[in-house]
């Protein structure tokens, strides 16, 4: 058993391009995600109706969760806090499909848009303070406090990357571990609760790190 | 298991190309039709409020249109009443002269009337006492000198005992 994403092929016959379960089930969910929003957005009118609902009322919940934290810049950040919630959200939930591995599941998805975050935020907050103005709020509240916070702050994509992919592996290997042991329905409401429940909520926390990353860089 | 490749930057790669899609796809379309409501919302409460406005106005303007109606019709009430009570003084006045005027008529008739008579009695008067002197004296008087006499006599009578009947 090895629940880790598995080397499908090589790019170029290159042996450091790999391209891995984790990354191919990947494209599909951008190009499913895509799909999605399309149809979701076919037929938009003044007066929504039915699947524009769902999109309107999707976008507006994230815009809802933003503008709290980040004032005045909801519809900026929107994109990117939305992507995130969508894509690690659908990455979670297509490992219900028997066989299929959540792409969330490689520490390579979930470090990659960890670090995506990580340098929004610093930017952000660089683009708000100036370069200057940014490093110095490191020294704050006192200057000794200067290592600290810059540990504190390369913790925050490792923690923020580790904790998504620990939840999603974790619960992948403790419902193999289930099917091997206990075979046919009991399997069942595990992957409810760890594919559909835990992925969600992951997905949820994730952004929500993200948005409070970006929010406290810019303070 | 745990191993960071390069999967790790096609991943970066696939998040930026999801991003970017989406908002092209996604967030841009809603986004538009969100402020679009919004507008149009916005709009319609802006016009309903200036058509309640302009009702307003037009309910001000039409309640002073009715109080100047009813001014004017009172006023038209009052000038026809006033204009009324003027013509029903003016025929009276009218009336009263008009009856003045005919016992003025009337009195010069009466007036004239007495003239008259008292010519005719004066006549007849002249014509009897004419006689019976003629008969008294036997002889005729001649008539214009008997006149003369009479008329004389008849001045004193007028001015000493028959002033009252004048």
């Amino acid at each position: 058993m090895n629940p880790g994403p598995q080397t499908i092929t090589h790019l170029f016959g290159k042996s450091y391009l790999p391209v891995t379960d984790t990354l191919i089930i990947g494209w599909v969910s951008v190009i499913l995600i895509i799909i999605l929003a399309k149809y979701l957005t076919s037929d938009l009118k003044l007066r929504p109706e039915g699947k524009q609902n769902i999109a309107e009322l999707f976008i507006t919940a994230v815009y809802d969760q933003i503008e709290p934290m980040i004032e005045g810049e909801g519809w900026k950040f929107l994109p990117f806090i939305a992507t995130i919630f969508i894509y690690i959200g659908f990455s979670n939930l297509i490992g219900l499909v028997p066989g299929v591995p959540s792409p969330t599941a490689d520490l390579n998805t979930t470090l990659g848009l960890a670090l995506v975050v990580f340098l929004v935020s610093h930017f952000e907050g660089m683009r708000d303070k100036g370069i200057w103005g940014y490093i110095k709020s490191f020294g704050q509240p006192v200057i000794f406090l200067l290592p600290l916070n810059v540990v504190g702050e390369l913790a925050k994509p490792i923690s923020h990357s580790f904790r998504l992919f620990g939840n999603i592996v974790g619960g992948g290997i403790i419902i193999t571990l289930i099917y091997q042991a206990a075979p046919g329905l009991i399997p069942v409401p595990l992957h409810a609760w760890f594919d559909l429940f835990i992925g969600l909520i992951q997905a949820l926390i994730f952004g929500m790190v993200a948005i409070a990353y970006i929010a406290v860089a810019k303070q | 298991m745990v191993e960071i490749n390069s999967t790790l930057l096609w991943q970066v790669f696939n998040f930026l190309v999801l991003l970017w899609l989406l908002k092209r796809y996604l967030y841009g379309p809603i986004k538009e039709i969100l402020d679009k409501r919004e507008k149009t919302i916005k709009n319609e409460i802006e016009e309903a409020e200036q058509k309640h406005e302009e009702a307003m106005e037009l309910k001000k303007e039409y309640k002073a249109e009715l109080k100047r109606a009813r001014d004017k019709s009172s006023d038209i009430i009052d000038k026809a009443e006033r204009r009324a009570r003027e013509r029903a003084k003016e025929i009276i006045s009218k009336a009263k002269k008009q009856a003045e005027k005919i016992e003025e008529d009337k009195l010069a008739e009466i007036e004239q009337a007495k003239v008259e008579a008292r010519k005719e009695i004066r006549n007849e008067f002249t014509d009897v006492t004419l006689k019976a002197a003629a008969q008294m004296i036997g002889k005729e008087l001649d008539r214009e000198k008997h006149e003369e006499l009479m008329a004389q006599y008849i001045e004193n009578l007028d001015e000493e005992k028959l002033g009252d009947v004048q």
